[in-house]
């Protein structure tokens, strides 16, 4: 599975998968086997290759704070499914990671979806990516058309609530 | 002592939760007072009562003096405790508190009054034989009397501000020109090409000193702070005492503050703030008539207790000890953790406390008004909390504020802790060698660690792991084999 990440003023590509000896991270091309324990209350040891550190981690929506050896480090998800990972009424609607331009619309209201399916695809600092369905359902709403621009969190795609 | 049976606190924050501690260890009850906003604030739980007041803006209502007053009268207390910043320094609401029949933790209003006015201060100062920074103004002769201060000075317009109409000149041969531009400046700028001319110290350190007066005519001080560590003429890092002082400089300064406070009739704790240059020369700048944001090192370093000593001054009571009484004890370092990013300029930053740990540890305080999922706008200073640390002396008060600010937990915004440890670890810092242009100075230097792989690949595997949807991505890929390091959360 392929992510986006931004920090440090930076775009990251990171592909996450598993091994034998464990999750394998994929950043910019290069490998990192890689294990985070959590010990509550935000606190964990993060284990890069055979070095573990202390980290502090706290996310609200897409940003991830992440606090080493006195440092916090903020990081945005900026790919397209990251909009999908919000709770309760946002798990419902895909909203923009950064300010952005759609480039093309894949679906129209109430049409159904399988989830991976692409939605729409938007252009954000130079680079595409797509919204794909986070889960099966129906199309609510597209709230934006071809060409428009929009603003961080502008809601982008409504799936209809789950059924229960 | 129990001199008020309740003291309201007119203030929030960090400095109200500080007070209303106090007043508990002393036997006296607090009153807050709390904008709608802020009705959940620490404050507003630490104290023993909590009255709402309204403003169209919260720090509107903190500063409507009528609001304060009617919280006053329904909670039926004795006195006033107005902390720093806000009406702290309003001799308008220290006069309406005595009107209202309530005591004003604070020195006279007149007082207030004197020390509030620049100019007016300044010419106090002169005349009770505090330096001042030798200045020269008038019209006629202007050039030559100011060209008498000695080089360098900078010329001012008299009206102006933010830097406009501001010249340094270095030497006699520059001077012509810089009067010139500044009249012209003056003239475009403010419409008065009025300018004035003062003596300007290079790399200055910003030196201060805490004294204590009382109703009957004692004043002591109770040593000095350095305060140099500043942005934007704000102070990030204050330590007590200063570094490298010579004893018969500290003793010139204090006695000078002491000397400024008893002249005046000083009641209450105050500061009285000096530049002191590269010679060792100091030169008055104000005195601030209150309880001051940085006093607790001077706390940690007396064993005294101000908002004590406040109290028991405003309740009539002598201070009960001379100058000989007073003694230091190791050496206290204060920073200001402050929602800004240090990184950006120190813009202002915004969000919501989502952890929060406070340090802990010998010698250790951290003064703060903060809860966890607290809302931090732009309605409030960016200010949060204050991480305090005494040790027995310089590099171990030095080495516990490192440690403690990297044991720090405060994430959802972005605050200015790890560029706190940076300048701790400073080399300049470390030999105590600053001035207050020193954060410019050594932008550089006190830069972030390098976005290195190694670091990336740490705090984005952290960031990635604990995301609950790659997470659940992950687990519900089939497993290449059957035992795998699992991770918990």
């Amino acid at each position: 599975m392929a992510y986006v990440f931004e920090a440090a003023g930076r775009r990251h590509d990171v592909v996450a998968s598993k091994s034998a000896d464990g999750v394998v991270l994929e950043i910019d091309g290069e490998v990192h086997s890689i294990d985070l324990r959590s010990f509550g209350d935000g606190e964990h040891t993060v284990r890069l290759n055979s070095v573990a550190r202390r980290a502090w981690i706290a996310a609200r929506g897409d940003t991830v704070f992440v606090q080493i050896d006195g440092e916090v480090w903020t990081v945005r998800r900026v790919d397209a499914s990251s909009a999908a990972a919000g709770e309760g009424d946002a798990a419902n609607i895909a909203k923009a990671p950064m300010p952005g331009t759609v480039v093309s619309v894949a679906v129209s209201p109430d049409e159904p979806v399988t989830k991976g399916q692409t939605l729409m695809v938007i252009e954000s600092m130079k680079l595409q990516s797509a919204v794909a369905a986070w889960r099966d359902g129906a199309v609510a709403e597209v709230h934006l058309n071809e060409g428009d621009t929009f603003e961080r969190d502008a809601p982008l795609v409504s799936l209809a609530p789950a059924e229960q | 002592m129990a001199a008020f049976g309740k003291v309201l606190i007119a203030n929030r924050g960090e400095i109200a939760v500080r007070i209303a501690q106090t007043l508990r260890t002393i036997g006296i009850g607090s009153v807050a007072v709390y904008h709608a906003d802020e009705a959940e604030a620490l404050h507003v739980r630490t104290a023993d009562e909590a009255c709402e007041i309204f403003g169209e803006t919260p720090v509107a209502a903190y500063l409507d003096i009528g609001g304060i007053l009617e919280a006053a009268r329904a909670s039926g207390v004795g006195a006033v405790h107005p902390g720093y910043g806000l009406l702290a320094e309003n001799a308008e609401f220290a006069r309406a508190c005595d009107e209202a029949g309530l005591t004003f933790i604070g020195p006279e209003p007149e007082v207030i009054d004197l020390m509030g006015g620049k100019v007016r201060a300044r010419e106090f100062a002169a005349a009770h034989d505090v330096p001042v920074l030798p200045s020269a103004t008038g019209q006629d002769g202007f050039v030559e009397s100011a060209a008498g201060l000695g080089f360098p000075l900078v010329i001012k317009a008299a009206a102006g501000g933010g830097g406009k109409g501001m010249h340094i000149v270095r030497d006699r041969d520059g001077l012509e020109a810089a009067v010139e531009a500044a009249q012209r400046e003056g003239a475009r700028y403010f419409g008065n090409d009025t300018v004035y001319a003062e003596r300007y110290l290079d790399r200055p350190r910003h030196i201060e000193v805490q004294v204590l007066g009382d109703r009957h005519g004692n004043v002591v001080h109770l040593f000095e702070r350095e305060c140099s560590i500043q942005r934007r003429f704000q102070k990030l890092i204050e330590e007590a005492p200063a570094p490298g002082l010579s004893a018969d400089l500290r003793v010139s300064i204090c006695d000078a503050a002491v000397r400024l406070a008893r002249a005046a009739g000083y009641s209450n704790a105050g500061t009285v703030e000096f530049i002191l240059g590269p010679d060792g020369d100091f030169y008055f700048l104000e005195m601030n008539t209150r309880l001051q944001v940085e006093h607790p090192v001077t706390e940690m370093v007396t064993g005294l207790d101000l908002v004590a000593e406040q109290v028991r001054i405003a309740a009539g009571e002598a201070l009960g000890y001379g100058q000989d009484d007073i003694s230091q004890t190791g050496h206290a370092i204060e920073c200001r953790i402050c929602a800004e990013d240090a990184d950006q300029d120190f813009l202002p930053a915004t969000g919501d406390v989502l952890l929060l740990r406070p340090p802990a540890g010998p010698g250790i305080r951290f003064d703060n008004g903060l809860r966890r999922d607290q809302a931090v706008g732009t309605a409030f200073d960016p200010m949060l909390a204050k991480l305090i640390a005494h040790g027995a002396d310089r590099s171990q008060a030095i080495a516990r504020a490192h440690a403690a600010l990297a044991d720090l937990v405060l994430l959802g915004v972005t605050v200015n802790s790890g560029y706190l440890r940076r300048v701790l670890a400073h080399p300049a810092f470390r030999a105590g060698t600053v001035h207050t242009h020193f954060l410019d100075e050594a932008r550089a230097d006190l830069a972030r660690p390098d976005w290195d792989d190694t670091l990336a690949a740490t705090v984005l595997g952290a960031a990635a792991l604990s995301s609950r949807d790659i997470r659940a991505a992950l687990e519900s890929v089939p497993e290449p084999h059957a035992s795998i390091g699992a991770w918990r959360n």
